[in-house]
C-alpha cells in the first residue's frame, strides 16, 4: 500500500487533465458517488476521470468567496486554500461552521482550467471531508451554530436598529448584483447627511415563514429542528449587503433549509418611484443561526404540471452543455436555459453531474418538430450540484457577455431564447468560411447575421425589458409566472445536412404510420399475400410539405459542379432545388430563405436500405447543437430534391455587411443600346459539368434568334414608389404614351399616324436623353431628322420599359435595323449560336426557350457585325462574363384592353391597362416588361412578339424545321434525319421536330427493347448505335398531352434528364422527332426538356386520381402473376399471384373511413382525406364470377372515383359527419346492384337521403365500368372469416364463390392483351 | 360448376349468341323461353361490336344493333322507367331516377359508329335474340374489338365447350329459374 500523500494546491494546477482523487487505495471507493455511477455508455464520447495511483488527501481552509472589490468577482463558488494557493471549489454535505476552519479532504475531483487572464487555475470538487480538528468533528449534530453574517467582526458590538429576526426556510436566493441606492435619512438620523449615494453589493434571499406566536416571540429559538409544527406561508426578504454578499453560495447551498438569522434592520426600499417593498437588511452585526443537521423542507410540488411557466424544482443529470453554458440538456430533452448571471458565475456545471434546479421556470415550447421541456431559469432560479460528474468533462467558465445578441437573447421569453441559441448553432456551422464568427454573431456595438435574422422574425411584442435582479425578483413576486411566447411561427432553421436527415427521418416515420394502420389489419391475418406496399420495388414519389418538416431553408444557390443541377448549399451541404420560373437575376452571392416548398422523396426503395445503415434520429436540438454529423453520401441525397416558386424565395438582404451584397449585381440594365433576342433552342450538355471545366472548352450552347430591332434605353428613371401611388403616374404615363399632354385626345385602336410633334415637344427631357444613347451601329442623329413626322410604320417606336426588380420606369426607342426600315417589311430574324463561357453557367441554365432577352451592344461582336446567317452557316457567338442579359417581356396594348364598338380606346382604358400590367402578376416574370404604346399588328406579322400574342397550343406545338448546322457529332444525324422523307427503307427514323408539352404520367427504362418500342426497329438500331451511347439513357416516357397518350422514347444523356423529372410533372419536350406512328415520338441528342410544373400532390395518399390508369402498361407487366379465367382459379396454387381481366358486376360491401393519418390530414386544398378500409366486389370475367376483396387505392380505382373527382371529393364531406360509413348489399346484386343497401354509420347520426343516393351512385357506377386487370392473391375460407369477424361485413353467402385479395388494379392495355392472346391461342 | 355461367356475363360472338337454342318455359305463367348452349343454360351475356343501327324512341327505348364482325345483335335499352306505372309500385323514386338517368346516358353514348361494350340479359323479340341492356360502355381503343373476338374464341375454347353439356335443353329441376327482376321487365316490356 502506497503511503498517503498531500497535495499542494499549486501543484495540481499544473495538471494537465482532470482526476479523481482519495485518500484510500481502494477502488471502487464505495461511498463516493463519483464513482457509483455506471461507466458510460460507448456512444458517450466522455471518459470517466482518471485515478490518481497514489491516495491523496488536501488539507486546506474552506472559505467563502471574496467581494470586497466589487468588479473583480469572477464567480461566487466557495473558495479552497492551502499555504500554497487558492482555487474555487464546491462540496457536498455542505455545513455553514465549516467556513473558515481547516478541514481535510479525503475524496476529490480536481478540474483544471485556464483564467481569462491566462493564469493556470482549477476547480477542487469536494466529495469527502472532515475536520482537520477533531474537537470539531466530535460536536453533537444536533448543535446550533451561529456564526457572524459578517466574520471579521469580532464580537456582535451594539446596534440598536439591527432588532429584527427572521426565522424560516430559505426559498430562493438571488444573484449577487450591484445596485445602485440613494439612502434617505430616517426620522432619527436627521442630524446626520441628507441622502448619500452608494453602489450595493448583495443578492436578495426569500425565506418562508411562520405566523406563529413562537416564531414571532423574541426568544432565541433554541432547536431550529424542532419546529415540525410550523406553516412556512409567509415570505420574506432579506437583503445580503456589503460585507455579508459573499454568502451567496452558501445560502444558496441551504436552499430548503431552516434558518434563522437575527439582528436584522427593516427597511423600506423604493424600487421604483411608485413601488415600495419592505425587507430586511444584514448590518454588520447580523447573525446568522442553522442547525448542524437539518431536514431539507421541499414545497410540496404542485401536481399536473402544465409548462405554461410554473415555477418548481427539477433534478436531472448534464448530457450536454452548450453555447458556452447558456443551454445544457438535462436527462433527455429537458433544456436549462441559464441566465447570465448562473451561466457565468458557476464553474461546477460539467457534463455528467446531478443538479437540481430550484425555483424553474417549466415551459412547454411547443416546437412543431420536437417534444421538449424547458427550463427557464430567471432572478430567482439556484442550481445546486448534488453529484460531482465522474465524467471527464471540462468546467464552465465564461465571462459574462457584452456583446449585443447576448443581451439580446437575455430579453426573450424561454422558447424563442432556445430557437435563438439554435438558430447562431446553426448560422455558425452553415456559414463557416464565409463568414466571420463576428458578422455571425457580432459585437459589443453592432448586431450579427443572426441577431438580424431572428430580430425580423419575431414580433417586437415579445421583446421584454431587461432589469436588475432587485425590481426582477420583485415583479417575479408579484405577476408570478407569466405565459410564454408559442413558438409555432419560429421555424427552424438547421443546416443543410441536418435538414437532408429530418427529410429522411419524417418521411420513414410517415411510412411507419402508414403502413401501421393501413396495413396491418390485414397483414395481421394474411401471411402470404405479398400486399404490403413499404419499400415496394417500384419506385415511387414522395412528397412533404415544408409545414410538415417545420423548417426554414437558408443558403445560397449554386450549381453542383458534379451533377449541374441547380442547388441550396451552406458549408455543411448541399440540396437539390427545381424552381420552374428560376429568374436571370437570381445572384450566387446571395443568401435565400425559403419557407414554403415541397420535399419530393423519390426512389424510396432505394431510401430503405439506407435508414439502418445511418442510423437516423429525429430532430432534437442535440443533434442541432451537434450536427457535426458529414452530410449525407451524393448518391442518397439526390434521390431528395426541394421543390418551389421563385416568389417563395426570399432574398436576405444583410444590410450591415457589405461584403456580402458587395457583389450585387445590378439588377437594372444601364442606359444603352441593346439586341433583342428570342431563345428557340438551348442544346442539352454533352457530358459532366466537371469534364467540361477540365477540357475548358464550353458546350453549352443556345440558339437564338436576334430580331431586326434594337431597344434604346433612356438615362432617365423615375422610381415607382408603390402601387398606391401608381395611379397617378400612370396617368402621366399613359399620357405620354398616347399623345403628349392632351388630355382629351383619344387613341385609336387602329394604325393611324399620330401627331407625334406634341408627344416629342412635351416631351423634351426624354427627347435629350435619348440623344445622350450611344447606339453602336445606327447614327442616331439620322433618326433625330426624321423625328418630326414619322408614323408607325417608320424606324422608331417610342415605348416605355418598366424593370420589375426596382420598380423603375425609364423611356425607351424600340429601332428597326431591316434595311427597309420599317416595322411593317417582313424582315427576318437572324439565328445565332450563344455560346457560354464557364462562369456564364448559371446565365445558360436560368434561360427559357420561348423567352426573350435583351443583351448589350458591342461594336466588336458578331451581333452587330454578321449580316443573314445563311443556312448551316449560323455564327456563333460567345456571351462573356462581362455581358448582361435580361428577361424582356413586351406588353401590348392589344392584349389587356378590349377595345369599343369603334376600335377606340379611352384613356381611362389605357389607364386601367397600366394598372392591371402594373401589378406583380404572377405571369409575368421577366426582368424589363416593355410596353410598346401601340397594337402593333405588323410586328405581329413579322412573327416577332408572336408568342406574346397568340394562342399557346398545348399539343404538338410544331416548330420550323431545323435549318441550324450544329456540333460536328451531331451534324451527320441531322441531315440524313431531314431527306429522303419519301423513302421508307430509309436507315434513319424520319419525321419532323416538333416540341410538344404535356403531363407525364410514366416513365420507364427500356433499356434494350427500345426496339420493341420502336415502328422501324433496323433502323432505330442504327440510329442508336451511332448516337453517344455512353452515359445515356434508354427511356419511354408516356405523356399525357391533349387527352391523349402519347409515348416519348429513346435515348437521353442522364445530365440532360431535369432533376425532379418523373411522373407527375408537367414538361415541354422541344426538338423531338416525330416518329409517324401514330402517338409515339422520339428524343433525340438535341431534345431538351424543361419542366414547367410539378403536381404537388401525394398520390399515395390523397390522390388516386389520373396517373392510377396509367400505373401499368404491356411495357411493365406484372412480373411473376400469370394471366387466367376465373373458372380456372382452382387449378391455381394458392400462393400464386393471378391477373384476372374483368368487369365489376356488383359492390357487396363497401366501408368508408376518414382518414385519421396526421401526416397529410390537410394537403393542399384537398378535401378528400378518407380511406377505404375494405371493399367487396363480384367481377365477372366472362367464365365465370368471383368474390374480390380490395382497399385503399385498389378499390378506389374498382369504385371508378378517380374517373369522377368531385363524386371523391362529395364522400369527403360526407365522411366529415360520419366518421366511418359501412355499406352492405342485401339485395339481389346481380341485376340491380344499387338495390337495397343498407347503411350504417358510427356517429350516430342519421344518414340523410341525398348522402345514400351519392353512396348508391357510386356503386352504381362502379357496376357500369370499365374493363380491368386486377392482380390477386387467392383467400382461403379462414382468410375470409376473419376479414369477415374484423369489418362485420356478413358475406357468409359468399363461401361458395371464389374469393381473392386485390394487389393491384390497371387498365388493360388492349393490344398487348390481344397480342398475348393470340400467341397463347396459337400456341394451344 | 355449369350452374356458375347462368350468372355470368357470357362472352360470345355475334353468331354463336344469336344461334342459342331457346327453349319455352313451361313453369312460369309468362312466357320468357330460356337460353342454351350446348345444353348450358345462360341468362346475361356481353357483346362489343360497332353500333350500326340506330332506333330512337324519347323516354320509351333506344334499339340498336351490335355488328361484332360475325354478325349483328339487335339491342333494347329500356328508357321508361320514369313512365312506368308497373315500376313505380316497385321501385322508390330515387332509385328509378338513378336507373333512369344512367339509361338516357347510355342511350346517348350509343350513336351509330361508336364501338359499344354492351352488357345485359339474353331476351327473345319476334323470335330472335336480342339483349335487354343493363350498361352500356364505349371503347375509345380500336383494339378492343379484336381483343373482345379473342376472348370469346378463348373462352369457347376453355370453358363454353369444355364444360359438360346437360343434352337437348336445360334441366329445369338444375336451373333456378328467372329472377323476379327478369318479370319484370318482361311485364313492362308486354305493357
Amino acid at each position: 500500500m502506497e503511503p498517503l500523500k498531500l497535495a499542494k494546491l499549486a501543484d495540481l494546477r499544473h495538471f494537465p487533465r482532470p482526476f479523481t482523487a482519495t485518500a484510500s487505495s481502494r477502488f471502487p471507493f464505495t461511498s463516493s458517488p463519483a464513482l457509483l455511477l455506471p461507466p458510460p455508455p460507448a456512444s458517450n464520447p466522455h471518459r470517466v476521470l482518471p485515478l490518481r495511483r497514489c491516495p491523496t488527501v488536501i488539507i486546506g481552509t474552506l472559505s467563502l468567496p471574496n467581494h470586497t472589490a466589487p468588479s473583480s468577482f469572477p464567480c461566487s463558488c466557495f473558495q479552497f486554500s492551502d499555504d500554497s494557493a487558492s482555487v474555487c471549489c464546491d462540496l457536498l454535505q455542505f455545513q455553514p461552521y465549516a467556513l473558515g476552519k481547516q478541514i481535510r479532504v479525503t475524496a476529490w475531483n480536481f478540474v483544471p482550467f485556464k483564467c481569462h487572464g491566462g493564469g493556470r487555475s482549477g476547480f477542487l470538487e469536494i466529495i469527502k471531508w472532515c475536520f482537520l480538528d477533531p474537537n470539531e468533528e466530535a460536536k453533537k449534530s444536533n448543535q446550533m451554530d451561529s456564526l457572524p453574517l459578517v466574520p471579521n467582526r469580532s464580537g456582535y458590538g451594539n446596534n440598536s436598529k439591527a432588532r429584527y429576526r427572521v426565522y424560516g426556510v430559505v426559498e430562493s436566493v438571488g444573484p449577487v448584483s450591484v445596485v445602485p441606492c440613494t439612502m434617505v435619512p430616517s426620522v432619527s438620523d436627521l442630524d446626520s447627511n441628507s441622502s448619500s449615494k452608494v453602489n450595493m453589493l448583495g443578492f436578495v434571499v426569500q425565506l418562508m415563514c411562520c405566523e406563529c406566536r413562537l416564531c414571532g416571540s423574541k426568544e432565541l429559538i433554541s432547536d431550529l429542528e424542532s419546529g415540525s409544527g410550523h406553516s412556512f406561508t409567509k415570505k420574506e426578504t432579506v437583503y445580503f449587503c456589503d460585507g455579508a454578499s459573499p454568502w451567496h453560495p452558501g445560502m444558496t447551498k441551504l436552499i430548503g433549509n431552516r434558518v434563522m438569522l437575527s439582528r436584522l434592520k427593516k427597511k423600506l426600499v423604493f424600487i421604483t418611484k411608485e413601488d415600495s417593498w419592505v425587507m430586511h437588511m444584514t448590518v454588520d452585526v447580523s447573525v446568522f443561526h442553522v442547525c448542524r443537521v437539518s431536514k431539507k423542507w421541499l414545497p410540496c410540488l404542485k401536481s399536473g404540471m402544465k409548462a405554461k411557466g410554473e415555477c418548481g424544482a427539477y433534478t436531472g443529470v448534464i448530457k450536454g452543455v452548450y453555447m458556452q453554458g447558456m443551454a445544457l440538456e438535462l436527462d433527455h430533452d429537458v433544456w436549462l436555459l441559464l441566465t447570465d448571471e448562473l451561466h457565468t458565475l458557476m464553474h461546477g456545471l460539467r457534463v455528467g453531474a446531478v443538479v437540481s434546479v430550484r425555483n424553474v421556470h417549466f415551459v412547454d415550447p411547443q416546437f412543431s418538430w420536437t417534444k421538449i421541456l424547458i427550463l427557464g431559469a430567471c432572478v430567482k432560479t439556484s442550481i445546486i450540484v448534488e453529484s460531482f460528474s465522474p465524467l471527464e468533462t471540462a468546467c464552465n467558465v465564461v465571462l459574462k457577455s457584452q456583446s449585443m445578441l447576448g443581451q439580446f437573447i437575455q430579453s426573450l421569453p424561454f422558447s424563442a431564447r432556445l430557437w435563438v441559441l439554435l438558430l447562431v448553432s446553426s448560422f455558425r456551422k452553415m456559414f463557416t468560411g464565409s463568414l466571420s464568427d463576428k458578422e455571425i454573431l457580432g459585437s459589443k456595438h453592432e448586431e450579427g447575421l443572426a441577431q438580424m435574422y431572428a430580430s425580423s422574425l419575431l414580433p417586437a411584442s415579445v421583446f421584454q425589458s431587461e432589469h436588475g435582479s432587485f425590481i426582477g425578483i420583485r415583479r417575479h413576486d408579484l405577476n408570478c409566472c407569466s405565459g410564454d411566447l408559442h413558438c409555432n411561427m419560429l421555424t427552424l432553421v438547421i443546416p443543410v445536412s441536418v435538414f437532408i436527415r429530418h427529410c429522411i427521418y419524417t418521411l420513414e416515420r410517415t411510412l411507419k404510420s402508414e403502413n401501421h394502420c393501413k396495413l396491418l389489419p390485414v397483414g395481421n391475418h394474411f401471411r402470404g399475400l405479398p400486399h404490403l406496399a413499404r419499400y415496394s420495388s417500384r419506385s415511387w414519389r414522395r412528397i412533404i410539405p415544408s409545414k410538415d418538416v417545420g423548417v426554414t431553408l437558408l443558403g445560397h444557390l449554386k450549381i453542383n459542379p458534379l451533377t449541374t443541377r441547380l442547388q441550396l448549399v451552406d458549408a455543411t451541404g448541399g440540396i437539390d432545388v427545381l424552381i420552374p420560373d428560376l429568374p436571370l437575376t437570381w445572384n450566387a452571392k446571395k443568401i435565400y430563405e425559403v419557407t414554403e416548398y415541397d420535399i419530393f422523396v423519390d426512389d424510396i426503395g432505394g431510401l430503405g436500405d439506407c435508414l439502418e445503415l445511418l442510423e437516423i434520429n429525429s430532430l432534437s436540438c442535440r443533434t442541432i447543437f451537434n450536427s457535426t454529423q458529414p452530410a449525407i453520401e451524393r448518391e442518397l441525397s439526390s434521390s431528395i430534391f426541394v421543390y418551389f416558386h421563385w416568389n417563395n424565395a426570399k432574398c436576405r438582404k444583410f444590410s450591415l455587411y457589405p461584403s456580402i451584397n458587395k457583389k450585387n449585381e445590378s439588377l437594372i440594365p444601364d442606359p444603352g443600346c441593346y439586341h433583342l433576342l428570342r431563345v428557340s433552342h438551348k442544346f442539352p450538355l454533352q457530358g459532366k459539368y466537371s469534364n467540361i471545366m477540365k477540357s475548358n472548352k464550353s458546350n453549352t450552347l443556345v440558339e437564338a434568334k436576334v430580331l431586326p430591332f434594337d431597344l434604346l434605353l433612356s438615362e432617365k428613371r423615375e422610381i415607382l414608389h408603390s402601387y398606391n401611388v401608381l395611379r397617378g403616374k400612370t396617368k402621366e404615363l399613359s399620357d405620354y404614351l398616347i399623345n403628349g399632354n392632351k388630355e382629351e385626345q383619344v387613341w385609336s385602336n387602329k394604325r393611324q399616324k399620330l401627331d407625334k410633334q406634341s408627344a416629342w415637344t412635351s416631351k423634351d427631357d426624354f427627347c435629350t436623353s435619348t440623344n445622350e444613347l450611344r447606339a453602336c451601329s445606327n447614327l442616331f442623329n439620322t433618326s433625330k431628322e426624321n423625328k418630326r413626322n414619322i408614323d408607325l410604320s417608320s424606324d422608331d417606336v417610342p415605348c416605355l420599359a418598366n424593370f420589375r426588380h426596382e420598380n423603375v420606369v425609364c423611356p425607351a426607342i424600340l429601332r428597326s435595323k431591316s434595311s427597309t426600315k420599317s416595322f411593317a417589311s417582313k424582315s427576318n430574324a437572324r439565328k445565332v449560336l450563344l455560346e457560354f463561357s464557364l462562369d456564364r453557367f448559371l446565365t445558360y441554365q436560368s434561360l427559357k426557350i420561348g423567352d426573350y432577352y435583351i443583351i448589350e451592344h458591342c461594336t466588336k461582336d458578331c451581333l452587330c457585325t454578321v449580316k443573314n446567317a445563311a443556312f448551316g452557316s449560323c455564327a456563333k457567338f460567345c456571351v462573356a462574363s462581362g455581358k448582361l442579359i435580361f428577361n424582356i417581356s413586351f406588353i401590348l396594348a392589344k392584349d389587356s384592353v378590349s377595345p369599343s364598338t369603334d376600335g377606340i380606346l379611352t384613356k381611362e382604358q389605357i389607364e386601367g391597362f397600366f394598372l392591371r400590367s402594373n401589378v406583380d402578376s404572377p405571369n409575368v416574370t421577366s426582368d424589363v416588361c416593355l410596353y410598346l404604346p401601340v397594337n402593333l399588328t405588323s410586328l405581329q406579322d413579322d412573327n416577332i412578339i408572336e408568342s406574346e400574342c397568340r394562342e399557346r397550343h398545348k399539343y404538338a406545338l410544331s416548330e420550323e424545321s431545323a435549318n441550324v448546322s450544329l456540333g460536328p457529332g451531331i451534324i451527320a444525324g441531322r441531315t440524313n434525319l431531314c431527306c429522303g422523307s419519301q423513302n421508307s427503307n430509309f436507315l434513319f427514323p424520319e419525321g419532323n421536330l416538333i416540341s410538344l408539352e404535356g403531363d407525364v404520367v410514366d416513365m420507364h427504362d427500356i433499356g434494350f427493347s427500345l426496339r420493341n418500342a420502336c415502328s422501324n426497329a433496323a433502323s432505330l438500331d442504327t440510329f442508336q448505335l451511332k448516337g453517344l451511347t455512353q452515359n445515356r439513357k434508354s427511356l419511354c416516357i408516356h405523356v399525357l398531352a391533349n387527352n391523349h397518350i402519347v409515348k416519348i422514347f429513346g435515348s437521353i444523356s442522364k445530365h440532360a434528364i431535369p432533376i425532379g423529372f418523373g411522373p407527375g410533372v408537367t414538361a415541354t419536350f422541344h426538338r423531338i422527332l416525330d416518329a409517324r406512328s401514330e402517338n409515339k415520338f422520339m428524343l433525340l441528342p438535341v431534345s431538351f426538356i424543361v419542366i414547367k410544373s410539378i403536381k404537388v400532390h401525394d398520390k399515395q395518399c390523397t390522390d388516386w386520381s389520373s396517373n392510377l390508369s396509367f400505373l401499368k402498361d404491356a411495357y411493365s407487366p406484372s412480373p411473376d402473376s400469370v394471366s387466367c379465367l376465373i373458372s380456372l382459379l382452382h387449378q391455381y396454387p394458392s400462393n400464386k399471384q393471378i391477373m384476372l381481366r374483368c368487369r365489376v358486376v356488383a359492390v357487396f360491401v363497401l366501408v368508408l373511413e376518414r382518414n385519421s393519418r396526421s401526416f397529410n390530414a390537410e394537403t393542399k386544398n384537398r378535401s378528400i382525406v378518407f380511406d377505404i378500409p375494405i371493399a367487396v366486389f363480384l367481377l365477372d370475367d366472362g367464365s365465370s364470377t368471383c368474390c374480390c376483396w380490395a382497399n385503399a387505392e385498389r378499390a378506389a380505382a374498382l369504385l371508378r372515383l378517380h374517373e369522377e373527382p368531385t363524386t371523391s371529393h362529395k364522400l369527403g364531406r360526407i365522411l366529415k359527419n360520419y366518421q366511418k360509413i359501412t355499406v352492405k348489399n342485401h339485395g339481389s346484386f346481380i341485376d340491380s346492384p344499387y338495390q337495397d343497401l343498407a347503411v350504417s354509420v358510427t356517429s350516430g347520426n342519421t344518414f340523410c337521403n341525398s348522402d345514400e343516393n351519392l353512396l348508391k351512385f357510386i356503386i352504381f357506377n362502379a357496376c357500369v365500368g370499365r374493363v380491368w386487370n386486377v392482380v390477386a392473391s387467392l383467400m382461403d375460407v379462414e382468410e375470409v372469416r376473419q376479414l369477415d369477424n374484423e369489418y362485420l361485413t356478413e358475406t357468409a353467402n359468399l363461401r361458395s364463390i371464389r374469393n381473392i385479395w386485390a394487389n393491384e388494379v390497371s387498365c388493360p392495355s388492349m393490344l398487348a392483351e390481344a397480342k398475348n392472346m393470340l400467341q397463347d391461342l396459337l400456341r394451344s | 360448376m355449369q350452374n356458375s355461367l347462368y350468372n355470368t356475363y357470357v362472352k360470345l360472338l355475334a353468331f354463336d349468341l344469336l344461334s342459342l337454342t331457346q327453349t319455352p318455359s313451361s313453369s312460369s305463367s309468362v312466357s320468357e323461353p330460356t337460353f342454351s348452349r350446348r345444353g348450358i343454360p345462360l341468362s346475361r351475356a356481353e357483346t362489343l361490336g360497332t353500333v350500326t343501327l340506330r332506333d330512337y324512341k324519347p323516354h320509351k327505348f333506344l334499339r340498336f344493333l351490335i355488328d361484332d364482325g360475325t354478325a349483328s345483335v339487335p339491342c333494347i335499352l329500356w328508357l321508361n322507367h320514369m313512365t312506368s306505372p308497373y315500376l313505380a309500385r316497385r321501385r322508390r323514386p330515387d332509385d328509378l331516377r338513378l336507373i333512369a338517368d344512367s339509361a338516357a346516358r347510355f342511350a346517348a353514348e350509343v350513336r351509330v359508329g361508336v364501338v359499344a361494350r354492351v352488357r345485359g340479359r339474353i331476351g327473345c323479340y319476334n323470335g330472335k335474340v336480342q339483349i335487354t341492356v343493363s350498361d352500356v360502355f364505349v371503347e375509345r381503343d380500336p383494339n378492343a374489338e379484336i381483343l373482345h373476338c379473342l376472348e370469346c374464341i378463348n373462352l369457347a375454347l376453355n370453358c363454353y365447350n369444355v364444360l359438360p353439356g346437360l343434352g337437348p335443353g336445360p334441366d329445369p329441376a338444375l336451373v333456378p329459374g328467372p329472377s323476379s327482376i327478369c318479370k319484370e321487365n318482361q311485364a313492362e316490356n308486354a305493357e
